[in-house]
């Protein structure tokens, strides 16, 4: 009777044991695929980001003319282009004069990413057009700023003008803007106010010529290291980085300079530190240009404490002014993808224009400008 | 059949019945292990992948200082200024949107007087035991469990 129990035990067990072989198997196998399509999926994702790259090469080549008078439309496909078998789908259509839509969809091994840029390039020619204290190409916003002035000369936003929560701005000539909205706390006062108003032309800064001329010329990782000694600079001083590098003058220190100042990069003032205030002071030498440029946005924190600025105060991004900022003065022009004033409560924020300045700081753009990623968008 | 070869085959079929009950019980903990590995992996992919991808197009970050363990930013989809909370509550990562309202109207989370109203919640992962949030706001670190990735915000201004 009991003769073939060890061989029914042993057929239990393994069969047990198989079964459970057999599923973990299966899992693993599935495992191997989820892993196989996590890799792909980053794969996909960084050969759309490629999709946006080489349109802006083709916007700064093959697609220029049609980019910068606003006739751009353009479907384009590209195949094994990083690996065998993807494929990059990239669409762009103007928006306007130097300002387009991308979109980038790239497919790889069943894996699909999109992306969506906006991308804007500042073409108005500074030797034509009419220069102004404070130019936005997008809004000018203003909340809880009861002592702007715009001294000497008028004020353009391509969009908005919003005048917020007890804000008070003071221009001496114009004030230009598609649409003009002023709360009932507000209050604007100008010479001239025109709503509706047609678009300008941003002008455009040739960031490549003065690389080329810089007196003196650091990386972000330099420059930082310097700006620990409270430094006074003179001339063109550039300061390179990646297309996401940052400029942080932080708390407690201070940076003279007497010329202008032109990065790659985002600079943030009072962001980061010890407890104290920063000061941006930019003095204008005789007959050089000076001020202060970026490619991407201007932000600066309420700890600064001092900004003196006379030459032109530039940026491809938005600029963006928390307050309230003890001193503010700038002689010269501000010109902006977008300009907030936040806070700064009865403090006096005044721009005072000098066309002089402003014409000597943009000098005459000679080669293509930059074009720089205004908005960007993922879809999976 | 006498006493003694019974007890030896009882003895023989204890021994290769332990072994084999063992050999099961513990082929089963390894599968469990796999299925729970397996589980917390999936939940930090997901976690990682959609935090990350919000995190490339948002405008801005609020989360004042890093390192952290929770984040808010402004969600780079929407038109008009909307904020995301990522948190951990428990084992489960949760996300909030979030809106900062003046008289009725979003406005940005920095305005003096803004409201902050929570919109929505949801789900986002579960097994996840620590996340954080290091590195500066540019350039993000973002650790879920045992992944960590780098992000650059393409937005932040």
């Amino acid at each position: 009777m009991t003769k073939g129990i060890a061989l029914i035990n042993t057929l239990i067990i393994s069969s047990l044991l198989s079964f459970l072989a057999i599923g973990f198997a299966f899992i693993m196998v599935s495992e191997n695929k989820i892993a196989q399509a996590q890799q792909s999926a980053v794969q996909t994702h960084y050969l759309a980001e490629a999709g946006i790259q080489k349109a802006i090469w083709f916007l700064n080549n093959d697609w220029q003319n049609d980019f910068e008078n606003g006739v751009l439309e353009k479907d384009l496909k590209l195949t094994n282009e990083l690996y065998a078998g993807d494929e990059i789908k990239i669409e762009a259509k103007s928006t306007g004069q130097g300002e387009a839509w991308i979109e980038s969809k790239a497919i790889y091994q069943q894996a699909n990413r999109k992306i969506r840029t906006t991308v804007f390039k500042a073409m108005g020619d500074p030797q034509q057009i009419e220069t102004q204290a404070v130019f936005s190409n997008n809004e000018v916003l203003a909340v809880l700023s009861k002592n702007i002035k715009i001294s000497n000369d008028s004020l353009q936003a391509n969009t908005n003008l919003d005048l917020m929560f007890f804000s008070k701005m003071d221009v001496a000539a114009r004030v230009a803007a598609q649409s003009i909205n002023i709360d009932v706390t507000s209050t604007l006062l100008a010479e001239e106010i025109i709503p509706n108003s047609p678009s300008m032309m941003m002008p455009a800064l040739d960031f490549e010529k003065y690389k080329t001329k810089a007196d003196i010329t650091y990386s972000a990782e330099e420059f930082a290291v310097l700006l620990e000694n409270n430094p006074v600079l003179n001339g063109i001083i550039y300061v390179t980085g990646s297309e996401y590098c940052l400029i942080n003058i932080k708390r407690k220190q201070t940076l003279t300079i007497n010329g202008f100042l032109l990065t790659d990069c985002a600079l943030h003032l009072a962001q980061e530190g010890d407890f104290g205030y920063t000061n941006l002071i930019i003095n204008h030498p005789a007959n050089k240009p000076s001020g202060l440029a970026t490619k991407k946005g201007i932000v600066i924190n309420p700890l600064t404490s001092k900004i003196n600025i006379t030459g032109l105060l530039y940026s491809l991004g938005d600029i963006v002014i928390y307050g309230p900022i003890a001193d503010f003065t700038l002689k010269g022009g501000l010109i902006s993808q977008r300009l907030d004033i936040v806070s700064q409560l009865e403090r006096l924020l005044e721009i005072t224009y000098d066309e002089a300045i402003i014409k000597e700081a943009l000098g005459v753009p000679q080669e293509s400008p930059t074009i720089i990623i205004k908005h960007w968008e993922e879809e999976y | 059949m006498s006493l003694i070869e019974l007890l030896i085959a009882m003895f023989v079929l204890v021994i290769v019945l332990t072994i084999g009950s063992a050999a099961y019980f513990s082929g089963q903990k390894a599968w469990q292990h796999g299925n729970e590995l397996n589980e917390i992996t999936q939940n930090s992919r997901i976690a990682i992948d959609k935090i990350s991808r919000e995190l490339r197009q948002t405008e801005e970050i609020v989360t004042a200082e890093l390192p952290a363990l929770a984040i808010e930013f402004q969600d780079g989809h929407s038109e008009e200024p909307q904020y995301l909370y990522y948190y951990l509550d428990g084992s489960l990562l949760k996300r909030q949107i979030i809106l900062y309202e003046l008289d009725n109207v979003p406005v940005r989370w920095n305005i003096p007087g803004a409201t902050r109203i929570l919109q929505q919640e949801q789900i986002i992962a579960d097994n996840i035991a620590k996340i954080q949030f290091s590195g500066d706001k540019r350039l993000m670190q973002i650790e879920v469990n045992d992944f960590s990735t780098k992000v650059v915000g393409r937005n932040i201004k």
